[in-house]
């Protein structure tokens, strides 16, 4: 029995070393410091989209929000956000057209995200809505996507 | 001399051989009758014994039954029997063709139950507090507390109606997700006193669904531009002018974060 107990527990020890074993890859991004730009797109479907708030998630040892600025049409301007976001792991950041003609149905891109990673990627943002609405005011569903790309590299070892 | 001395010699030799040949020959007899031959005889059977035997084969014959002779119920009984012992039989084959030995069985129960812990340590680290905390919230928004007919009610999410739950939007009676029900039968007396001590709803939630977000700025924006703000409560800032700092004001009222939370 004994000798099962050892056989499972060093299984179990070979398995989570050679799970946290460093890749090649891994090794050379390690303590790599990088700048990527995060562009967020709502889909407001058949609505036209007049305002909306959204919750952030990241990573803050990986991530940290070193600029935020607006998107397209009627949510140029940059949005509202609170600065203990920018590097603390939680953002929420929100915007409304100052006039319902500039308000757009479908999707639209709302602001760009400035990031500094550090480390290996994925760097996940977790989005999710908390408010949007159309013409008028009146709640609207909507969907949030964060596209993260233009990566550049300064090593910092 | 020397030729009778030849003569006395060889005489004792002859004698010599002939005793041998003697011996030999007792000696032959002797075996036989131990064994129970003669010399030039062959084995004799013993009638005697041969007709023993043949009773006694009868006798064995005639005390094994016919099967025809043997009854229903011995018959059904016998094969309850091996049939019972058959299953037994599969069973521990298919035991042993799992696990051959049952220390391995208990190893693999084992590593079973701690890939499961494993699973729900790995899965309530991933649930943000939040979540947690969320099953427990038992603070209502004051908006959705209505007093009627000297009664006080409060919506609550109609899947747990034994307990309040945070429930959004506004307080309509019609909302599918949300009921009312009669604080003084559903409420505790801990809770009635958390909600009492709960401040006023805010000037900044414009559009009343208990909650300041960016919809409230909006609204707050359209008023402005349409010209139709005619309450002072929506000088956020208390300088006498509704301008657009006091959307500002909600608005970043709306995106703040709790510092417990950041």
């Amino acid at each position: 029995m004994m000798r099962i107990f050892l056989l499972i527990i060093s299984l179990n020890f070979i398995i989570s070393s050679s799970a946290f074993a460093e890749s090649p890859e891994e090794a050379d991004c390690k303590g790599k410091i990088s700048f990527s730009t995060a562009e967020v797109y709502v889909d407001s479907n058949k609505d036209a989209l007049t305002a909306y708030q959204i919750d952030i998630r990241y990573d803050k040892e990986k991530i940290r929000i070193v600029g935020l600025e607006g998107g397209a049409d009627g949510f140029n301007k940059p949005p509202f956000y609170d600065q203990a976001g920018l590097e603390g792991g939680h953002i929420i950041i929100a915007a409304f057209v100052s006039d319902d003609i500039q308000a757009k149905k479908g999707g639209s891109r709302v602001a760009r995200l400035h990031l500094q990673t550090t480390g290996c990627p994925p760097f996940e943002l977790k989005t999710e809505p908390m408010a949007a609405a159309k013409p008028g005011g009146k709640s609207i569903p909507i969907k949030v996507k964060i596209d993260i790309n233009n990566r550049q590299s300064f090593d910092n070892r | 001399m020397g030729f009778n001395a030849l003569n006395h010699s060889k005489g004792k030799k002859m004698t010599d051989e002939k005793n041998n040949k003697n011996e030999e020959l007792f000696l032959a007899d002797l075996e036989a009758q131990r064994t129970g031959e003669e010399n030039g005889s062959s084995i004799q059977p013993d009638e005697q014994a041969a007709d023993d035997l043949k009773n006694i084969s009868g006798l064995f014959k005639a005390a094994r039954p016919d099967p025809d002779d043997i009854s229903e119920s011995v018959d059904n009984a016998v094969l309850g029997y091996i049939r019972e012992k058959s299953r037994e039989i599969r069973r521990d084959r298919k035991v042993v063709h799992l696990f051959p030995r049952y220390k391995w069985a208990a190893a693999a129960v084992m590593g079973v139950l701690v890939c499961v812990v494993s699973i729900n340590l790995l899965y309530e680290k991933d649930k943000t507090a939040e979540k947690i905390l969320s099953k427990n919230i038992t603070t209502v928004p004051a908006v959705l507390s209505v007093k009627k007919d000297g009664k006080e009610y409060f919506a609550v999410n109609n899947n747990q109606s034994a307990r309040i739950k945070p429930a959004i939007g506004e307080l309509k009676q019609d909302k599918p997700v949300l009921k009312m029900v009669s604080a003084e039968t559903h409420v505790k007396k801990s809770i009635k006193e958390k909600l009492d001590s709960m401040p006023a709803p805010s000037a900044k939630d414009i559009d009343g669904n208990g909650r300041i977000d960016i919809i409230d700025a909006y609204l707050l924006n359209q008023k402005i531009s349409n010209g139709t703000v005619t309450s002072k409560e929506l000088d956020m800032n208390r300088d006498g002018l509704i301008n657009n700092e006091d959307i500002e004001d909600i608005a970043y009222t709306a995106v703040s974060l709790k510092r417990s939370e950041v």
